[in-house]
């Protein structure tokens, strides 16, 4: 299967996604302890949603411990968790997947670490209310699964205009879409439109106002290096972290 | 949406769009199949060889180069918009296009493996009653093989119902028109609805076992 396109990591590819059980979870195992061996740090197995995959990596360049993140959804990974796939540490873009974790009991030390801004990058003209009244098709991340698409329908609910909407796996194929040129524009991460170095008449930050804010929460998650994703949570609440995420993007 | 509602709305995307994918590819894959197997031509290699690369391609790679194909810049996508005013990314028309390359090889290597064995001296007959090529093609050897057409059919069939790298990719998702079994399914994990998955997952095992059993049934002599 080819279901995997959004996790980076040659491990346990998407379980949940293609539930082929206890033959692929042991080929798991035996590639997840195969280092284990070898490398004095272990990583620490980081589940990322999409959106945060820009100030991930500079975190991880700053971190002193090594990190094995894996981007994908907020949703996807949430599943992923709650069938049993290994992570240390979770980093949604919501705070809802968080807390149903804790509520279950897989996860503890729920904490804010980030506030999302959502931002309209396009390919042609000047973003903003005008440029979607105008007919576009314009991407947005599946709003059931990712916040950020979700705030992406309030938005255009508040403004009340209807461009096309392609729906994307998660916010970095809606990213994606736009600058393959495929769609007109894309809602994605301020954070996403400022990693790609994009020009400013090229994107468009939508006020806070237009949707509910995107608080971004991290868990750690239960059954892994609990103590490492502890101190690593710490980490991202520090002024240090802090400092490093709101000049990637966020709030 | 209601969950039958949404399934079978899925469900009749994926049937029409395997439906029209296997009959553009019953135009086109005989006759490229027919020179793949009776060329002495130095290009029956390199030919033969990209009408069997989806095989082996994953079809994330396909779907990368036709986003950016058929993006409104690319070539497919700036044909498209001059002849039917949209690009063909994420349109149901888009998708026909990727399912023909992907389930190409499924469609004209059986056939090809066919054509091979056509008895030589049955095409020297006919030839020498002066029937044109194009009416030995169509009049002896189609019939001939339409076993293997029907095989060839129904595997290209069940594939496009596979499909799932290529509709990721170029699909966007979007009901009615791009929204496959297979991205369904995808989606209905991500939402942890598990009750609807079991139903796709289930319904498409179902389907491609059956496929598969008529073919083989049908290819015994």
């Amino acid at each position: 299967m080819d279901a995997c396109t959004t996790t980076r990591t040659p491990r346990g590819w998407c379980r949940a996604a293609s539930g082929r059980g206890k033959s692929l979870w042991i080929a798991w195992a035996v590639l997840a302890l195969w280092p284990a061996s070898s490398s004095a740090a272990e990583p620490l197995r980081v589940a990322v949603a999409a959106n945060f995959q820009a100030a991930f990596v500079r975190i991880a360049d700053a971190y002193r411990q090594p990190l094995q993140p894996t981007f994908g959804s907020s949703g996807l990974l949430y599943a992923q968790i709650v069938q049993g796939r290994l992570f240390d540490a979770f980093l949604s873009a919501d705070q809802e997947r968080p807390q149903q974790l804790v509520a279950q009991g897989r996860a503890f030390g729920i904490v804010t670490y980030a506030t999302g801004r959502l931002a309209l990058i396009v390919n042609s003209d000047t973003p903003g209310r005008a440029w979607l009244d105008a007919p576009r098709r314009v991407a947005i991340a599946n709003p059931e699964s990712a916040p950020y698409g979700r705030a992406a329908v309030e938005v255009l609910a508040r403004l009340n205009v209807q461009p096309q909407r392609i729906t994307a796996l998660n916010v970095a194929q809606a990213f994606h879409f736009a600058a393959s040129g495929a769609v007109d524009g894309a809602f994605a991460s301020l954070a996403q439109v400022l990693a790609q170095n994009t020009p400013e008449r090229r994107y468009w930050i939508a006020a806070e106002s237009l949707h509910e804010p995107i608080e971004q929460a991290a868990v750690v998650v239960r059954g892994g290096n609990e103590a490492a994703a502890q101190a690593f949570l710490a980490y991202l609440a520090s002024d240090v972290g802090q400092a490093l995420i709101r000049a990637a993007g966020y709030r | 949406m209601s969950l039958g509602a949404d399934i079978g709305q899925a469900a009749f995307v994926t049937g029409l769009l395997a439906l029209v994918t296997t009959a553009i590819l019953l135009l086109v894959a005989p006759p490229l199949a027919w020179w793949i197997a009776r060329t002495r031509s130095k290009w029956r290699a390199p030919v033969e060889a990209l009408t069997a690369l989806p095989l082996v391609l994953p079809p994330t790679v396909m779907g990368f180069y036709l986003l950016l194909a058929m993006a409104p810049t690319g070539p497919l996508g700036a044909v498209s918009k001059a002849i039917f005013g949209e690009p063909l990314a994420f349109t149901f028309a888009g998708l026909v296009i990727g399912s023909m390359i992907y389930s190409l090889p499924f469609v004209a290597g059986p056939l090809a493996s066919a054509f091979r064995g056509t008895d030589g001296r049955l095409l020297e007959a006919a030839a020498s009653l002066g029937v044109s090529p194009a009416a030995r093609f169509l009049r002896l050897v189609l019939p001939l093989h339409r076993k293997a057409l029907i095989a060839a059919a129904v595997l290209g069939f069940a594939h496009t119902v596979g499909e799932f790298g290529i509709v990721l990719m170029i699909g966007g998702n979007i009901p009615g028109e791009t929204r496959v079994l297979s991205i369904a399914l995808f989606d209905r994990v991500e939402m942890l609805d598990y009750e609807a998955a079991h139903v796709i997952a289930a319904g498409l095992l179902a389907f491609s076992l059956l496929a598969l059993t008529c073919t083989y049934r049908w290819l015994r002599p």
